[in-house]
């Protein structure tokens, strides 16, 4: 059920006329869960049988680790709940990616295995890891109620695609009334229309012209070759970002609030920023799950590098089973250590390097490293890397429209991200970030304008709430979603992780 | 909307008037295309009064509203044809979801007014199933295959614009042009895909076999048309020189063999003008690349071939 298609609208209306019939808070968490379980046996009636084996397993394994103060223990049960999480997402995602990588090895056929990759496994995995590791480090307490931790496990807004909701973000939520609301539903509805826009307009058109140039690279120019790489550069943030939105909405309009997952990333003028802003839930969660235990860089500056280059080799791992996810992850890692490199150095204080030129320099990396993520193999991902630096340039020059129409909304929405963030960004050091006042005022009701008030900034929603201006702005947007938006919708590029 | 139908005003909408239809179009490319009054593509070449006809015939492929009238395979052809000093003028005669039982049924309309001295039709993998917008049927009686309106008020070839006046100025708007376009060419199409491909399959087992109407159309082809018939056939775009000829390609070029009928494929000339200068034949600035009706490479390519086949056969 992809969250742009007529059947999710009609279950999502569904849902929201089951919760305004609720009486009790207790009756709409409830009703949120049979939800969660209908959306994802939807796909699949035998996957939910997979996605009840972390919900039991990691809720009765963080209850063993709170109920004991023997360290041993404690860790036996953090180690069993970690190695079956990984165990179930080694099964179905890696058996025959090692297996075919040790049978090429070893030189013999090995037949491919008929396993199927469960919808979301990735997102959710993670998510229940979490949970047992902040409780065996005391960070939360664990959930005592067995349907409540269900519920957030099997959370259907994010549970295929992302924001990777911690338990102690989600957790805490469960206490308000979870009765739909005018005032939330606002806001949430012009993040899902962002969201639809974004995937819609942008990403499902780019996906065309995309898909036909990596299809068959050889016939075209260098040109065409930079363009279809830039186009995906857009695809994939506006596809991936479009879902994040619209979980975020849904998650508004029903009455939780998820993290933001994405802020300006093509705007960021270091590798180390572009991390920062980009699927952000899982950066953190690789920070501190991952290069923390690794010993972060606690541990000389050599060992840093390494860290950096280790969690984002498994962090290209975690993305696909294919040796080209984990080549994007380990040049990212290295973009990383040499950016670290760099700043330890002291030279990025000696050698100024004006922004331009290092977002420059970001964002022809991210595109160089994103033909390794959206190539088939290795070999149509070097043949487009050679015609990006202009060995064998020759070929079909393709001026696609929509990448030139999609580029300035991307960019104008990118400035006033930045804009809106202004002032926020100084507390980037603080964990929590707050709006600036000045976005809560508006927020308040004092303006014509809802701006999104999360406190980790993203303040790009910027609709008028009322009055004349905001219908003809939705009546245009309306028309031109009409008009412009793909049909034949492709499903989101993060579900087949 | 106002916004929108100022932003949309060079792009999208519909003239009509005595002297002919004025169509600007933006779903697949951007192209203002003229016709007359009774449906003839315009060249945007002067005609020369008294010089022999040559038709080309065909579905949207000849409509061709996704280029300029300059740019369509008529044009082209016919400047080259005058070049090398033809003394001719080239007609195009197309209408979208037209096919091969379309044609037949359309042969005396377009050969009693236009009178041509060859017909070529440009035909394609769409030709020979049944489609959702065929207006006629063929009919084998006594061993002779005839075309029969499938309404008692089939009209023959391109159907007339129709409505009033009011109709005339809604199409005038960009907005509302463009947003009927969209529902009834893409959303309307998507909601009836799933009735049209099960009536596809009925109608197919009804049929026989896909063989069974390739049979039946050519048949009726050269009955209708004559010698003076000459099929040129669209493939797909290929993408690589090795890929293969599409199966109802290889049916139609070996039955038209086997029945003393000309017809040739563009395949060639798409690999060739592919790998050696490195155009596509079909695809839009807006559109997938190589998907979609033919572009301007593509009508320039098929101008080639008509042009290469007339100087052969003469």
């Amino acid at each position: 059920m992809v969250f742009t298609s007529l059947i999710f609208i009609k279950f999502f209306l569904a849902v929201l006329a089951v919760l305004a019939i609720c009486r009790s808070r207790w009756q709409r968490q409830l009703a949120i869960l049979v939800a969660s379980v209908v959306f994802y046996g939807y796909w699949n009636a035998w996957y939910l049988f997979l996605l009840a084996t972390p919900s039991v397993i990691d809720y009765f394994c963080a209850l063993r680790i709170s109920e004991t103060e023997v360290q041993a223990r404690r860790k036996f049960w953090l180690i069993f709940s970690v190695a079956s999480n990984l165990g179930l997402l080694g099964y179905f995602k890696y058996t025959n990616f090692f297996v075919q990588s040790f049978a090429k090895l070893a030189g013999r056929d090995m037949p491919v295995l008929h396993i199927l990759l469960p919808v979301g496994i990735s997102f959710y995995t993670f998510k229940t890891m979490s949970y047992t590791i902040d409780v065996y480090r005391r960070h939360i307490e664990p959930c005592r109620s067995w349907w409540k931790y269900a519920m957030f496990v099997t959370y259907f807004p994010e549970l295929v695609a992302g924001p990777i909701v911690r338990a102690s973000v989600f957790l805490p939520q469960m206490t308000r009334s979870l009765k739909p609301s005018w005032p939330r539903a606002a806001v949430g509805l012009q993040l899902v229309a962002l969201g639809f826009s974004k995937k819609l307009l942008i990403a499902d058109r780019l996906a065309k012209f995309v898909d036909a140039v990596f299809a068959h690279p050889s016939i075209y120019s260098s040109g065409t070759i930079w363009s279809a790489v830039i186009a995906y550069s857009l695809q994939i943030y506006c596809d991936f970002s479009g879902y994040s939105d619209i979980a975020i909405g849904i998650s508004r309009i029903i009455g939780f609030d998820l993290p933001e997952n994405f802020n300006m990333p093509y705007s960021s003028t270091s590798i180390t920023e572009f991390w920062r802003r980009w699927h952000i839930t899982l950066s953190q969660w690789l920070r501190d799950y991952l290069y923390i235990p690794l010993g972060g860089n606690r541990k000389g500056k050599i060992r840093t590098y390494i860290n950096l280059t280790i969690t984002m080799l498994l962090g290209g791992l975690w993305h696909g089973a294919n040796w080209t996810f984990v080549a994007w992850g380990a040049l990212h890692g290295l973009a990383l250590a040499a950016h670290k490199l760099w700043m330890d150095s002291g030279k990025a204080r000696t050698w100024k390097v004006p922004r331009v030129v290092g977002w420059a320099m970001t964002y022809v990396y991210v595109c160089f490293c994103w033909v390794l993520f959206r190539a088939q193999d290795f070999s149509s991902a070097m043949l487009i890397m050679r015609k990006m630096v202009g060995i064998d340039s020759l070929g079909v020059q393709y001026i696609y429209m929509w990448l030139y129409l999609a580029i300035p909304f991307v960019v104008l929405a990118h400035l006033i991200g930045r804009y809106a963030n202004a002032g926020v960004e100084a507390a980037v050091g603080q964990r929590k970030l707050y709006a600036p006042l000045w976005a809560e005022r508006l927020y308040s009701g004092t303006s014509r304008f809802a701006i999104r008030p999360h406190p980790k900034a993203g303040t790009y929603a910027l609709l008028p709430t009322n009055g004349f201006v905001l219908g003809f702005m939705l009546t245009t947007w309306a028309m031109v979603f009409y008009l412009f938006a793909a049909l034949d919708s492709n499903p989101f590029i993060y579900f087949q992780f | 909307m106002l916004f929108l139908e100022l932003a949309l005003h060079h792009f999208a909408g519909k003239y009509e008037s005595d002297t002919g239809v004025e169509l600007r179009n933006l779903r697949e490319g951007i192209a203002t295309s003229h016709f007359s009054p009774d449906g003839l593509r315009l060249t945007g070449n002067q005609q020369i009064a008294g010089a022999p006809n040559i038709l080309i015939e065909g579905d949207s492929h000849v409509e061709a509203f996704q280029v300029p009238d300059r740019e369509t395979m008529g044009s082209v052809l016919e400047r080259r044809l005058r070049a090398e000093g033809r003394r001719c003028n080239v007609l195009q005669y197309g209408w979208s979801g037209a096919d091969g039982p379309d044609y037949v049924y359309a042969a005396p309309l377009v050969l009693e007014r236009y009178a041509p001295s060859s017909v070529f039709l440009v035909m394609n993998s769409g030709d020979f199933g049944s489609t959702t917008t065929e207006s006629a049927r063929l009919i084998e009686r006594d061993g002779e295959v005839t075309a029969q309106g499938l309404t008692p008020d089939s009209v023959r070839g391109r159907a007339p614009s129709y409505g009033g006046r009011v109709a005339k100025k809604a199409k005038e708007s960009a907005v509302f042009y463009a947003a009927v376009l969209r529902y009834t060419l893409d959303i309307r199409y998507r909601l009836r895909e799933h009735a049209a491909s099960a009536q596809d399959a009925d109608l197919q087992a009804k049929d026989g076999s896909s063989q069974n109407a390739m049979d039946l159309i050519l048949r009726g082809l050269k009955a209708a048309y004559g010698e003076k018939l000459y099929i040129l056939y669209t493939p797909a775009q290929p993408f690589l020189a090795e890929s293969q000829a599409e199966r109802q390609e290889q049916e139609l070029l070996a039955e038209c063999k086997a029945r003393g009928m000309r017809c040739q494929s563009l395949r060639e000339r798409m690999v060739e003008g592919l790998l050696a200068g490195h155009q596509l034949a079909r695809g839009f600035p807006d559109t997938t690349p190589g998907t979609g009706h033919l572009n301007r490479h593509g009508h320039e390519m098929a101008a080639d071939q008509i042009d290469d086949w007339l100087k052969s056969s003469h």
